[in-house]
């Protein structure tokens, strides 16, 4: 229904005969008598079916309601967060043997380094927790949360630059135009709340490093009421939300009401889905009105829970104060949550780098699963912590005494999850001696895509969408869901 | 005749002597070569004595009467040709490994064969040779020796089906219907396993003690103790026979009971031995892994790390689809005018995933989850019923009255309500209630004694309540397996000065 133009040669002879055909004549008639009754696969346009999804029922019970993703984009190094590797420390400034990287392609960065010595992390790996696990003393308040925890040591990509990669993390394809997993979520599950989007984006600001397009979290061919909305810090949370000066509520909502008829005349006449969608965003952004500067308003917070999530929560825009909006918009049901922290990109400079994003992003990350937990929430939230790809165990650029460089690493990574159905305390797969192969579990994207899924009870085979001849899913024609990392 | 009936006698009683003095000995490989024809000696008699019954059939139909004088004749082929196949039977069952009571069974009618045969053949000959016509009676007896004779070949026949091919070789494909009279379960239920009690099986009972039964036992059991081997008893296992322990827990490759499975076939020591039902590799594998895991009798299914292979083997046996909890339960539907009634009262109603009957209930609007509407639209979904969301809402310890009677519920969210310790007595019958949000709201340590008695508690929130830590502890006392939350704060790590002290 959603090809292009299909709605105009919907009724055609051919059309009209194989219904005939096939022994709907009746029905065939009915539809040329009043076109409305197919022209939408959403329905009427009136009433609040809208919001739902397009699955009526879940295919699973689902284990969780909600997604918030802490999505650390640029890399985030492995080697100095979660993946100990001992033999490192005593390799260190050495050759990376070729046993190991058998030949394997590397970019274009350090392809052509004359050499390519192994670097250790200089940030202390100890055990934390009654699970054990090895976190660097670069994240000290995650250290305290590992119990909570499950790492996934043996992520995998395809992708070795970060616009494909993170587009791949995204929306399952390297190539930029397909859904991201919050719109197919949103297509799927529809909205638990009418008064807010059901994916939004919140990105830390005043970030450098690699850029963040608004097509990660774009809907692709899906119709456009599912794509992510970004809120932002300051005055207009939402770009061209509010009304501008000297137009009142009243006329606003007199204005919406007219433009609803209109757009209801186009929709009789044409039939295309999207003018349904149109008017749904029109009716969301008047009541987003109301309810979004609801939800961003932080002043009803008790100042222990800015202590718990730093300081920094009280500046809008920060990582920590976006974790605290997301755990609010996590209580209003928003289905899914997507952060973005930039800045993990670090061929060089890595220790001062990262110790920098640690100090953004550890207290928040760990406070905010906390703060779910007390509230009950995390049985049925999943929070994800991740980025595109991993780094090096080699050095890009000069190795001295206290500083060194990573370069893109897609073999192996780490990532955590935590929430309802996701086994707690557990670490799952694991790289070589060296820290460069998977040797156990590897977990690609896309099972790591269909897990996803899983949790929040959808089928990731049978969440489709009919596009230019073909159905499309998020992991395209793969992905397993990890049942090993299920509780 | 007389000759011939003689040497009938003289064969029985040969066939009689072993029939009592032959059991499961240790036989000779000249044994096994005597033994190895009766299957090829056995199918001769069955068709000989069935074509005995059909010309006897015939002659008494009218048209045929000529073919009499052969039934005798085929009579005595068919008697001689049982004596030589239960002959041969008695020498193949020494090499054992068969079912007892099948076997027993087979080896009885086998012998009852040769004696109705042998029977049948003398009577015959008697009616034949005398010189009135045959009396009413005659003809009756011989009738009757005749249909016991077909009905034995025919249960002989089917137990040495059993014998080799395994039970159930015959019904396997029968159509559901029938095999459904005969009180079996659906073939599509077949190599399923129906545990009772999924959660508490244990991986040993379940899976392994299964296998050693079908395909061990019959030889290693405290009547016969092949080799000084038990399978089955656990003692058994551990003690082991001749050759020692049969199985080193965690260590399969060292085990001798996974050593004899993995021989060559023709190897003298592999077992099951040459010619009895063997393991398949599945089962093989099972044995495997449980030993590799540490060979334990008491971990259960739900404790054991699964391996891919093992994954797919259980998936087989349908253990992917353990149903606990509300899930084992048969509810129905609840009827969309139901449904729709709740939705107006103002809650959203979704269902917990298709093919289930469940449903979650959500309350969106605060005032609608108050007052007496609720209660009353919930009435007809009081089954159907399994999460319930009240969280910040005005529902009060009225709302749960009517929550006292959604007897599956497994999910409540009272969150930043204004119920009271009062109220939670309403609780006291959710047997299966999981998880229970009480945070924000006024309750005490003395609303927890309402919950001692929900067996499958297992989270509880009561941050920013009246709670105190005593009343947790003494709440866990009575539900060791409840997690309950307080509260929870992140102070800053030790680690913390030092890492300040670096950068500035």
């Amino acid at each position: 229904m959603h090809e292009c133009h299909n709605y105009t040669t919907m009724h055609s002879r051919r059309d009209f005969l194989s219904r005939l055909g096939m022994g709907l004549g009746g029905a065939a008639l009915a539809t040329l008598l009043n076109p409305g009754l197919v022209s939408g696969a959403a329905g009427p346009i009136a009433g609040d079916d809208r919001i739902k999804g397009i699955l009526k029922r879940t295919h699973f019970v689902p284990k969780v309601k909600r997604v918030i993703y802490l999505f650390q984009s640029g890399g985030p190094s492995q080697m100095e967060l979660f993946d100990y590797k001992p033999l490192l420390d005593t390799m260190h400034g050495e050759e990376l043997p070729d046993s190991v990287r058998k030949g394997q392609r590397l970019t274009s960065m350090t392809g052509f380094q004359n050499s390519l010595p192994l670097a250790r992390s200089i940030f202390p790996f100890v055990q934390h927790g009654q699970s054990g696990a090895w976190v660097s003393d670069l994240l000290p308040y995650t250290a305290r949360i590992v119990d909570e925890l499950c790492l996934i040591k043996s992520m995998h990509t395809e992708a070795i630059n970060h616009d494909p990669a993170i587009t791949f993390f995204q929306t399952g394809s390297q190539i930029a135009g397909r859904p991201s997993i919050g719109s197919w979520l949103s297509y799927g599950l529809g909205s638990d709340n009418e008064n807010l989007p059901a994916f939004v984006v919140l990105i830390t600001k005043d970030k450098g490093g690699q850029p963040l397009y608004s097509r990660l979290w774009g809907n692709g061919f899906l119709p456009s009421l599912h794509q992510g909305v970004q809120f932002r810090s300051g005055k207009d949370p939402v770009l061209y939300l509010n009304n501008p000066d000297g137009v009142s509520a009243g006329s606003r909502r007199k204005m919406l009401d007219r433009l609803n008829d209109l757009h209801t005349l186009q929709h009789e006449a044409l039939g295309d889905p999207e003018i349904e969608s149109r008017i749904a965003q029109y009716e969301m952004a008047y009541r987003m009105q109301t309810s979004v500067p609801e939800v961003m308003d932080l002043s009803d917070e008790p100042d222990y829970i800015f202590d718990l999530y730093g300081n920094a929560a009280r500046e809008p825009g920060t990582y920590a104060a976006n974790c605290l909006l997301a755990r609010r918009l996590a209580e209003r049901d928003v289905k899914f949550i997507q952060l973005y922290h930039q800045g993990w990109d670090h061929h060089g400079g890595l220790p001062g780098g990262i110790r920098q994003q640690c100090k953004e992003t550890d207290q928040a990350s760990a406070a905010l699963v906390l703060d779910l937990k007390q509230r009950g929430m995390l049985d049925d939230t999943l929070v994800i912590w991740g980025g595109e790809f991993g780094r090096t165990n080699y050095c890009q650029g000069r190795l001295t005494a206290d500083d060194y460089g990573r370069d893109h690493h897609p073999r192996c990574f780490t990532i955590w999850m935590t929430g309802g159905g996701v086994k707690k305390g557990f670490s799952y797969g694991e790289t070589d001696e060296f820290g460069y192969n998977v040797v156990r579990d590897p977990v690609h994207v896309h099972n790591f895509q269909a897990t996803l899924m899983y949790l929040l009870g959808i089928d990731h085979e049978r969440l489709t969408f009919k596009h230019q001849g073909r159905r499309f899913r998020l992991t395209d024609v793969h992905g397993e869901v990890v049942e090993a990392v299920l509780a | 005749m007389k000759k011939a009936l003689f040497s009938l006698i003289v064969g029985l009683l040969i066939l009689f002597v072993m029939l009592l003095t032959t059991g499961s000995g240790s036989p000779t490989d000249f044994d096994l070569f005597l033994g190895r024809f009766h299957p090829a000696l056995v199918h001769l008699p069955i068709g000989i004595l069935l074509v005995a019954v059909l010309l006897e059939i015939l002659t008494r139909s009218g048209r045929f009467g000529s073919y009499s004088k052969a039934v005798s004749a085929v009579l005595f082929v068919g008697a001689w040709g049982a004596i030589l196949a239960a002959f041969a039977g008695l020498y193949l069952a020494q090499g054992g490994g068969y079912d007892d009571w099948t076997l027993t069974w087979h080896k009885r009618l086998g012998v009852l064969i040769a004696v109705l045969a042998a029977g049948a053949y003398w009577l015959k000959e008697r009616t034949r040779n005398q010189t009135h016509r045959e009396t009413q009676n005659q003809r009756r007896g011989f009738a009757a020796v005749l249909a016991g004779l077909f009905l034995a070949v025919a249960l002989a026949g089917h137990l040495g089906g059993e014998l080799t091919h395994g039970e159930g070789y015959q019904t396997r494909y029968m159509p559901d219907a029938l095999r459904n009279l005969a009180g079996l379960p659906d073939k599509e239920d077949l190599g399923r396993l129906a545990l009772e009690n999924p959660e508490e099986a244990t991986t040993y009972a379940a899976l392994i003690q299964p296998i050693l039964d079908d395909r061990c036992v019959a030889c290693h059991n405290p009547n016969k103790t092949k080799g000084g081997l038990l399978l089955d008893t656990q003692e058994g296992l551990l003690e082991g026979g001749d050759d020692g322990p049969a199985v080193v827990s965690g260590r399969s490759e060292e085990s001798v009971l996974i050593q004899r499975i993995w021989l060559p076939l023709a190897h003298e020591d592999h077992m099951p031995p040459e010619g009895r039902p063997q393991l398949t590799i599945a089962e093989a594998e099972l044995i495997r892994w449980w030993i590799d895991q540490g060979a334990s009798f008491e971990q259960t299914l739900a404790e054991a790390e699964v391996t891919p292979t093992v994954q797919t083997i259980l998936d087989g046996y349908g253990l992917d689809e353990i149903r606990t909890g509300i899930f084992a339960l048969d509810v129905s539907p609840a009827d969309s005018t139901d449904i729709e009634a709740l939705r107006a009262v103002g809650v959203s109603v979704t269902p917990l995933a298709e093919e289930e009957p469940f449903l979650q209930v959500r309350c969106t609007n605060p005032a609608a989850c108050a007052g007496d509407n609720l209660a009353g639209a919930l009435q007809a979904v009081t089954a159907q019923v399994a999460w319930l969301d009240l969280g910040r809402t005005e529902a009060s310890d009225t709302t749960l009255e009517a929550v006292s009677r959604l007897e599956n519920l497994t999910r409540l969210h009272l969150e930043q309500t204004r119920v009271t310790d009062a109220g939670l007595a309403h609780l006291k019958g959710l047997q299966f209630l999981e998880y229970l949000n009480l945070y924000g709201t006024a309750i005490t340590d003395e609303g927890l004694q309402h919950l001692t008695d929900l067996p499958e508690l297992k989270a509880l929130y009561l941050w920013q309540t009246d709670v105190t830590e005593a009343g947790v502890q003494s709440l866990q006392q009575a539900l060791p397996d409840l997690d309950v939350n307080l509260g929870l704060s992140l102070d800053p790590p030790t680690t913390q000065a030092s890492d300040e002290a670096e950068e500035s």
